[in-house]
């Protein structure tokens, strides 16, 4: 079964085509027939390790990062035209970052001769694949809204294809009026179907719109579960590598990220995947950190915050920037961006959790005192967009009354477009919108009285500033517009008005029970034990101790067996009761091999099974299902299980237990009574690629 | 804390598909843990959680068990300390923080952030020269840590060490590039009787600021201090014209009462100053609101326990 043909097959695993996967291919060529976009996992070839992409452009700058496994002789080249690439960016201005084994850590072979002390000098990468080299080039001296094509070499040998796609803007100067176009999305980083549709659905809707994108925001968790740098590259880099080559993401770090990037420190993955302004080079005050930052995008000025892990408090360094920001910026239009959001009732409720609280009592007054136009954040799976909103700081429990200055639907094709005065002015109101619905699994506990628009639908949205009139978009993954709203800035507008009895969203009724859908697979994967393997079975009796769970294990008496096991009484299909004698357990074991195992992300199972499994990496437990608790013979609180097929089931922490080379994956399996008439087990080995 | 990390990684993928909310993420944890055990990873986890919720207690002993499964990981021990000093627990966050600045291997930007934990414990004990020494060593350790400049700079205050202060500030402004270093290097000038030397830098800020209501207040200082009164006074009336048109109706911005509250000061207001610090006071001020208070109304209530400060008496001219 394979779910990520029509994304391009590679690996010998996937050369096996079932009837179902045949289904969904015929499904994807329509798909195609019809016109939708198709993005394919863009995995780097060698020695590219993380393809191109450009990152903290200015007036008069970009820089191009790339990644490759082990040194090259970098050099970019770059030009006015795609076939002629006729500047080299100068070694002054290109950085090298490199991962080549912290203390204590395992170095695969091959890359020990690269730690030479002039290797190990370089700035270091954190948690990057050992044998990374990262590269960080500034093309300098550019003319405001520059133009430019570009192409890495390892020296003289071209690393990316002959492509107008390899191109970078320089930002507009300062205060220049014109339309942009921006896009933003937040939670996306799983890695997952919905992921790439809501890219899919944003890209379609742009090409049919006819204006193409300026830049792009992204509002944390962009690499689910930890932030890993493997998360990044697999669930980021490569599920937008197409984008981020042409297009600047700006980015703010989510929870997850924050689990392995410090703001405090500014060490971690996602201070190595970004390149920010921290000395104000791209407008804005310098922050001296790139926790948090500024730029000027034209009329527009954008400020970036970490409502993860900083002092939100006024008196903390990121609230003194922020006003001293603040009091500096003259652009038209002000938006601010962060994780966390100040009102959300979607899988997170901002009544109740103390860091949404905090953005909301101590960062949105100064925001809003200082003119804030738009606020974005994520965090929350949903969609939720304000009514034109100023000073709910409440603590207790968000309240509308007197918040809201105009309670319409903002839409220029409804009750018309928000008002305000030209400039930034203070507490003429703000647009707060959760776009916390890229790619995650969505969530709602409820609805935010200040919310106008609620809508639990993946997507994400798409900003257009013209001169005195802003409109967001919400796009789902289907590529459709879901909400409009538009903020107008004219003289005589803003009359500011704080409504007693606005307009109130109906009273959200929670469906009683959530219906149980079955964990996504990985939208890329490579197999590392396919269908027809051979393992090696216990079908009578338990093993003793857990030895059979790990590498070195004498399996004489197991017999060798493919797939599905069954105990001959036929694979997870009703038999004759009778046969059954005591409950029922099997055993298998298989070895697999794993080239270097701090490249991977997540191993699954594309398993069937009944009743219920324990499964084992190298002698450690990292999933079980349908079984309450111990294992092997003493196995307890085994259930019958209610869905039957195959399911993708994620091995919890199973990368943390792998090891270079030869590892050993072992499933117990047992039936749920001592008569059970549906057991078995049919199993492959995915790895996230 | 790499071996941590990458922990949480694979069980955390199952439930980022799925995020209900902290309080079903506890439930999710403790079922895990009461099926399969304890484990330092779901501890932690589940205590930042916790903390999310603002449950600190719990977050408290689900980082203490995690850190007995796992003593020598400074970011358990990291978590531990600020969930302590959080919660007041003085003591028992040094401690916390003592064995971890005793582990040999903790160097550089972690090791700073172990630090300015510490200084900030000393300083709520009032120890300002201790809290000051590890300010100074965490930026030994990392020396592009914005806030240990802006936190040393306060404490150097407080000791009356204008000079370092000034030189520390410029240092940082050089090294970080950081704006806001540019900022509190002009109120040590301000603070230490530079007014001319400020000035300059003041009127070149007015001229850029699109809101220069702080900055006006910068420069009454200076200007009261070169005895220029007058302009001073109307510096200040503009300042609070403007911060009047910026304050939120329904909870007071901090930042901009106890700039408007220093501006009554320094008009010589004294009541209406007061209420403006207290209400900071109230609203998350801080030591900045208390010193205001202090200042103005040494007898009363909120005069400190213990010596006065030598770099909190003056807000300037």
């Amino acid at each position: 079964m394979r779910w990520c043909l029509p994304l391009g097959a590679r690996g010998s695993g996937r050369a096996a085509i079932s009837l179902r996967s045949l289904v969904l291919l015929g499904v994807w060529v329509l798909m195609d027939l019809m016109g939708r976009p198709r993005l394919r996992a863009a995995n780097p070839e060698p020695p590219m390790a993380r393809l191109p992409y450009v990152q903290a452009s200015g007036p008069d700058r970009v820089h191009v990062l790339w990644r490759t496994e082990g040194p090259i002789r970098p050099v970019l080249r770059w030009g006015t035209r795609p076939d002629r690439l006729d500047r080299v960016v100068g070694k002054d201005d290109l950085v090298v970052r490199a991962s080549l084994g912290a203390a204590g850590q395992a170095v695969p072979a091959r890359w020990q001769a690269l730690r030479t002390p002039e290797n190990l000098a370089l700035p270091k990468l954190h948690s990057a694949p050992v044998g990374t080299f990262q590269y960080e080039a500034r093309i300098d001296g550019l003319e405001p809204d520059a133009v430019g094509y570009y192409a890495i070499f390892d020296g003289d040998r071209r690393l990316t294809p002959e492509s107008a796609d390899h191109r970078f803007r320089a930002q507009p100067k300062a205060g220049t009026v014109r339309p942009y176009r921006f896009w933003v999305l937040g939670d996306s980083g799983t890695g997952r179907e919905a992921q790439r549709a809501v890219h899919e659905g944003m890209l379609r809707w742009v090409r049919e719109d006819g204006r193409p994108l300026d830049f792009w925001i992204h509002v944390g968790d962009m690499a689910y579960g930890t932030g890993r740098d493997v998360e990044f590259q697999s669930r980021f880099f490569e599920s937008y590598a197409d984008t981020l080559r042409h297009l600047v993401c700006w980015p703010a770090m989510g929870n997850h990220e924050g689990h392995t990037s410090k703001g405090s420190t500014g060490i971690g993955p996602y201070y190595d995947a970004y390149l920010v302004p921290t000395r104000g080079e791209s407008g804005g005050l310098a922050s001296g950190t790139e926790a948090y930052y500024s730029f000027d995008h034209g009329n527009l000025h954008f400020i970036c915050l970490d409502s993860h892990d900083l002092d939100r408090k006024p008196a903390g360094a990121m609230a003194k920037w922020l006003k001293a920001d603040l009091e500096k910026a003259k652009a038209d239009w002000l938006v601010a961006f962060w994780h966390h959001p100040p009102y959300t009732k979607g899988s997170h409720d901002s009544d109740k959790e103390a860091d949404l609280i905090e953005m909301r009592h101590h960062i949105l007054p100064i925001l809003e005192s200082g003119g804030v136009d738009l606020v974005l954040t994520g965090h929350s799976h949903i969609y939720e967009r304000s009514m034109l909103m100023d000073g709910a700081y409440s603590t207790s429990a968000t309240v509308a009354e007197n918040f809201i200055l105009d309670d319409g639907d903002g839409d220029p094709s409804g009750d018309g477009p928000y008002q305000k005065r030209p400039g930034l002015r203070a507490h003429e109101g703000t647009v707060q919108v959760v776009a916390g619905h890229s790619g995650a699994g969505l969530g709602r506990v409820g609805t935010s009285p200040v919310m106008r628009r609620t809508i639990l639908e993946h997507g994400s949205l798409v900003v257009d500033v013209n001169g005195d009139t802003l409109v967001g978009r919400m796009i789902n993954r289907d590529g459709l517009e879901r909400d409009r709203f538009s903020l107008v800035k004219r003289e005589g507008g803003g009359l500011v008005r704080r409504l007693a009895l606005p307009w109130q969203p109906p009273e959200y009724k929670a469906p009683s029970k959530e219906p149980k859908t079955p964990h996504p697979p990985p939208l890329d994967y490579r197999v590392l034990i396919p269908e027809g393997s051979t393992w090696s079975q216990l079908a009578s009796g338990h093993p003793q101790g857990t030895a059979w769970t790990r590498a070195g294990f004498d399996a004489a008496g197991w017999a060798d067996r493919q797939p599905p096991f069954d105990l001959g009484r036929g694979r997870l299909k009703p038999a004759n009761p009778s046969s059954t004698t005591g409950r029922p357990s099997l055993y298998v074991r298989r070895e697999f091999t794993v080239p270097q195992a701090d490249k991977v992300t997540e191993l699954g199972l594309w398993v069937d099974y009944a009743d219920g499994i324990v499964v084992h990496v190298n002698g450690q437990e990292v999933a079980r299902a349908n079984v309450g608790r111990s294992s092997g013979r003493n196995a307890q609180g085994v259930k019958p299980r209610e869905d039957s097929g195959f399911v993708y089931l994620p091995l919890g922490p199973a990368h943390r237990h792998l090891v270079d080379g030869v590892n050993v994956l072992a499933i117990e399996c047992h039936a749920h009574s001592d008569g059970a008439i549906d057991f078995g087990l049919d199993a492959r080995l995915w790895m996230e690629d | 804390m790499r071996l941590l990390a990458a922990a949480l990684a694979g069980w955390l993928v199952l439930v980022a598909l799925a995020h209900e909310g902290p309080e079903h993420e506890i439930e999710e944890l403790s079922r895990r843990m009461a099926e399969g055990g304890e484990n330092a990873d779901l501890l932690l986890e589940r205590a930042i959680e916790y903390r999310t919720l603002g449950r600190w207690a719990e977050a408290e002993t689900d980082l203490r068990r995690a850190a007995r499964l796992h003593p020598d990981d400074p970011l358990l021990l990291r978590e531990l300390a600020q969930v302590q000093f959080r919660r007041g627990r003085v003591d028992e966050a040094m401690s916390t923080l003592r064995q971890a600045l005793r582990r040999p291997g903790l160097a550089g930007p972690e090791r700073a952030a172990f630090l300015m934990i510490r200084s900030e414990a000393h300083a709520a004990r009032r120890s300002w020269r201790e809290a000051l020494a590890d300010c100074d060593e965490a930026l030994r350790c990392d020396p592009s840590l914005v806030p240990a400049y802006l936190e040393r700079s306060g404490l150097q205050r407080r000791l009356g060490l204008a000079r370092d202060r000034i030189t520390g500030l410029e240092e940082g402004r050089r090294r970080t590039g950081a704006g806001i270093l540019a900022v509190e290097r002009v109120e040590a000038l301000l603070d230490d009787g530079q007014w001319a030397k400020a000035l300059g830098w003041i009127e070149a800020e007015i001229r850029s600021s699109r809101l220069p209501g702080t900055w006006r207040i910068r420069r009454a200082r200076a200007l009261k201090g070169l005895g220029r009164r007058a302009e001073a006074e109307e510096d200040l009336r503009a300042s609070i014209a403007e911060i009047d048109r910026r304050m939120p109706a329904d909870r007071p911005e901090v930042a901009l009462l106890l700039d408007r509250a220093l501006a009554r000061e320094l008009l010589g207001e004294t009541e209406s100053a007061l209420a403006d610090y207290a209400a900071a006071r109230e609203s998350g001020g801080g030591e900045a609101a208390l010193e205001g208070l202090r200042r103005l109304r040494p007898s009363g209530p909120a005069r400190p326990v213990g010596r006065r400060s030598p770099g909190s008496t003056r807000p300037g001219g």
